[in-house]
């Protein structure tokens, strides 16, 4: 029987509409005619554009368009399923009214449209003669953890291979510094031990600091659902903050902003205080260190004496007995605990000893290196994992997890490069924020910004306004952003599977993607501009790739990390997989890591050898409070965050119109009380003030977010409504992470 | 194209939602059927492709969706899945 | 041109009755199932419009109680240039 394509297409919906409603078709060849139908060309995998979840899609491509998206049933990440952004990807991918399609320059103060070969040797020209004046530290890069594997490397090895600076950055810098510095500090190595398979053996679910329900939808159903078929299932949601993510808990911890330190450390008071600790395994597998030196358990617990229930309760203005509670909950001995945090707690000025604080719940308690038990931070970006923190385009990197800081790093990746070693600078430059400063000084004279938005997400940006003007600056995107606007060159680029890379997921999970469909106008791939560079600065040698760059990089970048623990497969292999989560050694991935019969660098039992002796450390930490806080004049604590259904600085999905729609402007969320006296209500413009800068926007009373009393919020998305004018860029000294979620405002009806 | 799929699912629960004038009244043999109907699903007949249809009302005072939505209380639409949690991360507000 | 999937479900000891009824209609194609009260129906229809008046020919029928829309294709509509909708915004 000879089927049309409009037989096709009915007989799918038909079979499609029967799936979902669970019924069986008389006519049993429907259910062929469904299976073999194809109103698509050919279907291809890859991981979502958007967060760090990293859940599996199916990419439907007909004549050259992505025609259709579903949930990857196959990807052990989301098992078919997707959010709102992720089922808004096909339609993305189309919206190509507004794409940047051919490369532009600035002339009199306007940009205009201009060819690759002028632009690309007016890149390369400014950065040359900067280099050549004033030296290699004279230019930088702004990179992104939305940047693909082979981007973040080829930016590494020429900046500090080939250049011989140190001025890359990334915005994960503004998202996961804190979480790494963390992991480094307790634990020796980056990135958390666990997985997500511990989503379904946990009994109790402790989060902090962060709104999954609307920031990493698909691993929030799997807490609900885990919640549902479990036994017992307990969640515990702690934060300052009222959310959609409460919906589910159990015991809330609506605790002061910044005081979570104090609260971590009064659950460790109580969990030692009720003998909930497991001693053999503190002795046997942790450190304890004070101000730098090493302390004793009994002086760890002198030093958590400060932090009873009781004086917890007055800095966190929490119930005593819900602090106890929380406590004893995630220290049952019969139970496994999976702690989750996100920004709530990376972007303070408390960052690290936060996450610390929470590391220590976990080592105190031997929850950890097993089924259903782990501290697991969750990542922000789809490949903050993958290409930030793995490859290493921070100041202070090398690719898989080195430091320019040691020697035998620096010589490392020197003989892999085949540079000289002295061309790797052994001292970091600067941090995101320095960075920014130093282009508001003129010590930087390029910029080239890729995949991200600084001119919308840096905090209190009055401050680096003048700078971004100043520098020359190159900026490769898909959508006009704040950034572009400031641009001196503006480089068309490939969006998603208009190109081929890979990206690495919060739980190690590494994921390929194939060019699906051709990127529109004369966009191209970021990888082809960066090379394209740096053939012009003279640099070829290094970049010899031809016949298939993506994976040659790979392949080149993958031989660097063999042998570190952060073991990468062979390219093939990602072909064919949901990906693998490393270290891969012989084949086989690693689920959990620094735990025999799992991790394959370990031999027996419990080894965190990231440390000289194997052991992981418990740092005692006090709490000091957020750099700006509510006083008389500036009564209020804003934070800001995002909304489920706007990505990042929204540049891509304002252009959904289902997502447009549904949340077209950004809103200060106040509570009733603060509003009742002010006279605010829903709807109503008022002015946002704090010491730096001033926004009028409209409040919103009550809705999916209730900040606590004298608590404001402002979803970051909007760059009608620009918050982070508003915000202060006060940073964690270790991390030097902003403190996005703390500032001090005062509310004015405009 | 987008506009065109949006209006679609839009006309269609409108025209569902005349039912909920029509048929408003509980007695009403069509409503007691649609209420006595047991909707088992398995967790795969989710359709994974295809856009989520979004909601036309307001969610402000309605946070229980599964209130209406599992047995098409009033013609509401009834869910395919109910089982699967946190309804508005896919399905968005118009 | 929209192809659009949706569940009817009708009073189980009409289904003769129904069937017949729906099998009358124009653009409608019918996929019969193996539960009684419950017949799958593809509707093709040049656009919104068109394909709701048809929707509601079917709920107005006595016998049905309720359509239930879960399946559209629209990938037609990306290689066509869509004044017509663009007018209805």
């Amino acid at each position: 029987m000879k089927l049309t394509r409009r037989s096709f297409l009915k007989a799918s919906a038909a079979a499609a509409v029967m799936t979902a409603a669970g019924v069986n078709p008389k006519e049993k060849s429907l259910l062929s005619v469904a299976k073999a139908s194809s109103e698509v060309d050919k279907w291809t995998k890859a991981p979502c554009r958007f967060c760090g979840t990293g859940c599996g899609v199916l990419v439907g491509v007909k004549d050259g368009k992505v025609v259709a998206v579903k949930g990857d049933k196959k990807n052990p990440v989301n098992k078919g399923f997707l959010c709102i952004k992720g089922y808004s990807l096909g339609k993305l991918m189309n919206a190509t009214e507004d794409r940047l399609k051919k490369p532009m320059i600035r002339k009199n103060g306007k940009m205009v449209e201009t060819d690759w070969e002028t632009a690309l040797d007016l890149v390369a020209k400014k950065y040359r003669e900067s280099i050549d004046t004033y030296g290699p530290d004279s230019v930088a890069v702004f990179s992104s953890g939305q940047s693909t594997v082979q981007e973040g490397y080829v930016l590494s090895k020429l900046m500090k291979g080939a250049i011989g600076t140190n001025n890359l950055e990334c915005n994960a810098r503004l998202c996961m510094a804190s979480a790494v510095v963390g992991y480094l500090s307790v634990y020796g190595k980056d990135e958390p031990m666990g997985a997500y398979a511990d989503f379904e053996e946990t009994d109790l679910f402790f989060i902090i600091g962060a709104n999954m329900a609307e920031c990493h939808p698909i691993l929030y159903s799997r807490v609900v659902q885990r919640k549902r078929k479990g036994s017992d299932v307990k969640v515990i949601v702690a934060d300052p903050r009222e959310t959609r993510t409460n919906k589910i808990s159990d015991l809330d911890l609506a605790f002061k902003p910044g005081t979570d330190t104090a609260l971590l450390n009064a659950m460790a008071y109580v969990i030692i205080e009720e003998d909930l600790i497991d001693e053999d395994f503190i002795n046997s597998h942790t450190n304890l260190k004070q101000d730098g030196r090493d302390i004793t358990l009994n002086e760890f617990k002198e030093f958590l004496a400060e932090y009873t229930p009781q004086k917890a309760a007055k800095i966190t203005g929490l119930d005593a007995d819900d602090i106890v509670k929380a406590a004893k909950m995630f220290a049952d001995p019969k139970r496994e605990s999976l702690s989750l945090w996100t920004m709530g707690v990376n972007q303070q000025i408390q960052g690290v000893p936060i996450n610390q604080a929470i590391h220590n719940l976990h080592l105190l308690t031997g929850k950890i290196c097993r089924p259903g038990s782990s501290p697991l931070s969750l990542t922000g970006q789809p490949s903050a994992c993958g290409t930030a923190r793995e490859v290493g385009t921070f100041t202070h990197k090398l690719p898989a997890h080195r430091v320019v800081m040691k020697k035998e790093h620096r010589e490392e990746m020197a003989k892999h490069w085949g540079v000289d070693v002295d061309k790797i600078p052994p001292k970091p430059s600067y941090h995101t924020m320095a960075m920014f400063e130093a282009i508001n000084k003129g010590d930087i004279n390029a910029l080239w910004v890729t995949t991200t938005n600084p001119a919308h997400s840096l905090p209190n940006f009055n401050k680096y306004r003048q700078g971004l003007e100043d520098v020359f600056l190159v900026v490769s995107d898909v959508y006009p952003t704040e950034t572009t606007k400031y641009a001196d060159v503006i480089l068309p680029s490939a969006m998603w599977v208009e190109k081929e890379g890979f990206f690495g997921n919060t739980e190690r999970r590494t994921q390929h993607f194939e060019k699906a469909v051709d990127a529109p106008g004369e966009a191209k791939p970021d990888l082809w501009q960066f090379l394209e560079v740096a053939r012009r600065l003279g640099y070829g040698e290094l970049f010899p790739y031809k016949d298939h760059p993506e994976k040659e990089i790979f392949e080149e970048y993958r031989k660097c990390t063999l042998g570190t623990g952060k073991d990468l497969a062979p390219y093939d292999a990602y072909r064919h997989t949901r990906g693998l989560t490393w270290p891969v050694v012989d084949g086989k991935e690693t689920t959990r890591r620094y735990v025999a019969n799992d991790d394959p660098y370990v031999k027996e039992g419990i080894e965190f050898y990231g440390k000289p002796d194997g052991k992981a450390v418990i740092y005692a930490r006090e709490y000091t409070g957020p750099a700006e806080s509510a006083d008389k004049k500036y009564p209020f604590i804003l934070s800001t965050g995002r909304v489920v259904e706007h990505w990042h600085t929204a540049t891509m999905t304002m252009q959904v119109p289902e997502l447009k729609q549904a949340v077209p402007e950004a809103y200060v969320e106040i509570h009733k009380d603060d509003a009742r006296r002010l006279g605010i209500k829903s709807g109503d413009m008022v002015k946002l003030i704090s010491r730096r800068g001033e926004l009028k926007i409209k409040a919103k009373v009550g809705g999916r977010g209730v900040p606590q009393p004298k608590m404001l919020f402002v979803p970051f998305f909007d760059s009608k409504h620009l918050i982070n004018l508003v915000t202060k860029d006060a940073f964690d000294p270790q991390s030097k992470e902003p403190e996005f979620k703390i500032c001090a405002v005062k509310v004015e009806k405009a | 194209m987008i506009n065109n799929k949006k209006l679609i699912i839009g006309l269609l629960v409108l025209v569902l939602g005349l039912l909920v004038l029509t048929g408003c009244n509980p007695d009403d043999p069509r409503v007691k059927k649609a209420l006595k109907k047991d909707f088992k699903v398995e967790a795969e007949a989710i359709p994974n492709e295809g856009y989520p249809p979004t909601v036309p009302h307001s969610i402000e005072d309605r946070q229980d969706c599964l209130a209406c939505h599992e047995k098409g209380v009033m013609g509401a639409t009834v869910t395919s899945h109910p089982e699967r949690p946190n309804c508005v991360s896919c399905h968005v507000t118009e | 041109m929209l192809i659009a999937g949706a569940l009817v479900e009708y009073e189980e000891n009409l289904v003769k009755r129904v069937l017949n009824l729906l099998k009358n209609k124009e653009a409608l194609t019918l996929y019969e199932t193996e539960e009684t009260g419950k017949v799958v129906v593809v509707i093709e229809a040049q656009n919104t419009n068109i394909l709701e008046d048809k929707i509601k020919e079917i709920e107005d029928l006595d016998e049905v109680i309720g359509v239930f829309p879960s399946y559209i294709n629209y990938e037609e509509e990306v290689f066509k240039n869509n004044d017509e909708m663009s007018l209805l915004n």
